[in-house]
């Protein structure tokens, strides 16, 4: 009897019969799928080690170099220091702080003796205008004593005629003839030594007006240029005398930032060292994972869940190894770019501006002192001025002590030729005459001599304020800023000093930065060249990633005691604690050392 | 001057260590591993070694024992610079006559104040 079987069995039957007859050949197929999995795993891992060993090559080769140049470099940096240090050594707080005062206190020196000289100059200019006055009154004076010297004669000349013409009568009256040839001769050459004196002393006046023209116009000029040129130079002073007077703190600061910056890339240098002692043990690790594949290759069971679960640990330490490459390089990085901030920094260019200070200070002492000289020679030039005049009162003196007597000798002839003209009596018409004549001469002259007088006398008082005036100017006012451009210059000894001491280095510190610039960019350079094997050690973590995710094996199908093994084989090659934290991480889930944690330097134990 | 053995498999460790000590007056005589480090301390005398544990042909531990067997270097200061942090490798290191243990990296100053004070 056919045994009639329902639908659903009947199904399930058909289901495990055809599974029963697909067995075999699906067997086959899982197989063939996981030889080529582990192919392909096995060329990642193989890929990986290859990235690591290129990774570790370049590397080590590119840290070596790193080293040798950041030795040259922080032997350059400390050098500079020490060349700035001399120089950082020189400022004083104390000078620091006296500076702008003393500049200021020279500075208002310089105006007040500009202003003074401006002002006495204006006031000799003044003098001198007054004078050329009463030359020109002198002048006038002396050509009206020649107009009468003139008129002396001719009376002479008639008294003369009329003796001879009165014969013995007139015998007596010779005396008045030669009294008059007498006067005529004395005025004439008087009032002619008086006027070429005069007229001499006129054309030395316009000269010398003109050139106290200038010489104001000049000290207008310079007075007008040190107001301007001290306050710029004042203003600039404050602003670089305050970053002066920050400069030994800076300095220190600079110290430190370098020496910290030289400790960090120590550091780097030795984080190398520990990450490349972690890629050689992750590279060991995938040879020998390598191997595993290889050797169970074409066999049923395949490489066990061990060999995977190890890669697994090995891509947390490549990552670790990245991480922290990358950190260093960066840290290199950071430091390269403080020391070529500080090299180039004010600090370190404080031997120039040192320099600029004592040189701008110095040319304005330089030209103070130029000043000076320039005004000694203005007072040579008044004092010979001052003396011309001199030697006009001097003859002007003299004439009128002449004409004074010369007026009381006409006076007396005047009143000689009177009597005579009464002993002449009807004969005296002519004398008369002449002795009228005599009398109005004498009037005219007297009047010229009492003119000449007051002249004298206003000359007189002129010459002295002109003296006083000069005095004032070239002695009192010289000498306050002569004491105070002297008292400058002591004060500026120690910015001397420290300038000498920052012109000698400033050449070498110069030299120096450019050495350190230039090994900065080799250093960078490498730096680059560096990051290169980061991104092999990214592309290796991939690779080993990629490898693990091709496995068809579970890690769940480990036990503890597998877990314990796994962890004892690869801690055997550690020689960190970093090491065996990923491990722990990898294995037992355990946190992940925090980013950063090998930059810590650790604590000395001594035994 | 004292004087005082770089040992390190890593050119650039003992260039860093060098570099550190020298800015400070010292003078540094350098090795690549335990054996080239044993074979100077044979030739002349240093006043003190700084030593990596890990190192091929001799490694550090193994060092310092043998050097503490050479005249003259009984007592002479012999500190562990290394990766290292385990306490049974510190122990290690004590039993074999080591001084001191620094675990890397290591900063400037913390190694000069550590040299000064077994040195000096």
């Amino acid at each position: 009897m056919e045994k009639r079987l329902s639908g659903s069995t009947s199904l399930s039957l058909i289901e495990t019969r055809l599974v029963a007859k697909l067995r075999p050949v699906m067997q086959c197929a899982t197989l063939e799928c996981g030889q080529t999995s582990m192919l392909k795993a096995r060329s990642a891992v193989e890929h990986a080690r290859a990235l690591l060993e290129s990774s570790l090559t370049a590397s080590g080769a590119d840290i070596r170099a790193v080293a040798t140049q950041f030795e040259k470099l922080a032997t350059e940096v400390e050098g500079v220091l020490d060349l700035t240090s001399a120089i950082v050594a020189c400022v004083r707080e104390d000078w620091v702080r006296s500076i702008v005062p003393m500049a200021r206190t020279l500075d208002a020196a310089a105006r007040r003796f500009s202003a003074e000289r401006v002002q006495s100059i204006a006031a000799i200019g003044t003098v001198f205008t007054g004078e050329a006055g009463m030359i020109e009154n002198l002048l006038t004076l002396t050509a009206g004593q020649r107009s009468i010297a003139r008129e002396g004669r001719t009376l002479g000349v008639l008294a003369s005629i009329e003796v001879a013409r009165l014969g013995a009568d007139g015998r007596r009256f010779g005396y008045m003839a030669r009294e008059l040839d007498e006067f005529s001769a004395i005025a004439s050459s008087g009032a002619e030594e008086v006027r070429a004196e005069a007229a001499q002393r006129r054309t030395s006046i316009i000269d010398r007006r003109h050139k106290f023209t200038l010489t104001l116009q000049r000290r207008r000029k310079y007075l007008s240029n040190i107001e301007l040129e001290m306050s710029e130079a004042i203003a600039a002073m404050e602003t670089s005398l305050a970053q002066l007077e920050n400069v030994p703190a800076d300095f220190q600061q600079c110290v430190a930032v370098i020496a910290a910056d030289i400790s960090s890339v120590v550091e780097a240098v030795q984080l190398q060292d520990v990450t490349r002692q972690q890629a050689e043990h992750v590279r060991d690790a995938l040879i020998r994972v390598s191997g595993e594949i290889a050797s169970s290759e074409g066999q049923t069971g395949g490489p066990d869940a061990r060999s995977f679960s190890i890669l697994r640990v090995q891509a947390l330490q490549i990552e670790s190894a990245r991480a922290s490459t990358e950190g260093w390089i960066i840290k290199i990085n950071r430091c390269l770019e403080s020391i070529l901030h500080v090299s180039s920094s004010d600090v370190v260019a404080v031997g120039a501006r040192i320099l600029a200070q004592e040189r701008g200070l110095s040319a304005q002492l330089a030209r103070i002192e130029r000043f000076e000289q320039e005004c000694e020679a203005d007072d040579a030039e008044i004092e010979s001025c001052l003396a011309g005049l001199g030697d006009l009162m001097r003859i002007a003196k003299l004439h009128l002590e002449r004409s004074r007597c010369t007026r009381d000798r006409m006076r007396l002839l005047n009143f000689n030729s009177m009597i005579e003209a009464r002993h002449l009596g009807s004969q005296a018409t002519a004398v008369l005459e002449i002795t009228r004549n005599i009398g109005r001469i004498s009037t005219g002259w007297s009047a010229l001599t009492d003119r000449s007088g007051d002249t004298l006398e206003a000359m007189l008082s002129s010459s002295a304020r002109a003296e006083e005036a000069h005095r004032t100017m070239a002695r009192a006012s010289m000498e306050g800023l002569r004491n105070t451009r002297k008292q400058s210059q002591a004060g500026l000894r120690a910015l001397s000093h420290a300038a000498v001491i920052a012109n000698s280095n400033g050449e070498k510190i110069e030299g120096a930065v450019a050495v350190i610039h230039n090994q900065i960019t080799m250093l960078a350079c490498i730096a680059v060249r560096l990051m290169q094997s980061v991104t092999m050690l990214s592309e290796a973590r991939n690779e080993i990633e990629h490898a693990n995710e091709l496995t068809p094996i579970s890690a769940t199908s480990l036990s503890e005691s597998d877990w314990k093994q796994i962890e004892s084989e690869c801690a055997a090659a550690y020689t960190s604690e970093l090491e065996r934290r990923i491990l722990r991480a990898a294995l037992f889930g355990e946190a992940m050392p925090v980013e950063g944690a090998a930059t810590t330097p650790n604590e000395v134990e001594l035994f | 001057m004292k004087r005082i053995l770089s040992v390190d498999d890593s050119a650039s460790v003992r260039q860093m260590v060098a570099f550190t000590l020298r800015k400070d007056g010292y003078e540094v005589g350098e090795a690549c591993d335990g054996r080239d480090a044993l074979t100077k301390a044979t030739q002349s005398k240093f006043d003190m070694i700084i030593t990596d544990l890990n190192m091929p042909n001799l490694d550090g531990i193994q060092m310092i024992a043998a050097v503490r067997a050479l005249q003259g270097y009984a007592f002479t200061p012999i500190l562990m610079l290394t990766t290292e942090s385990q306490p049974e490798k510190k122990d290690a290191g004590r039993k074999a006559g080591a001084t001191g243990w620094i675990v890397k990296p290591f900063k400037g100053e913390q190694l000069l104040a550590v040299v000064h004070k077994l040195v000096r």
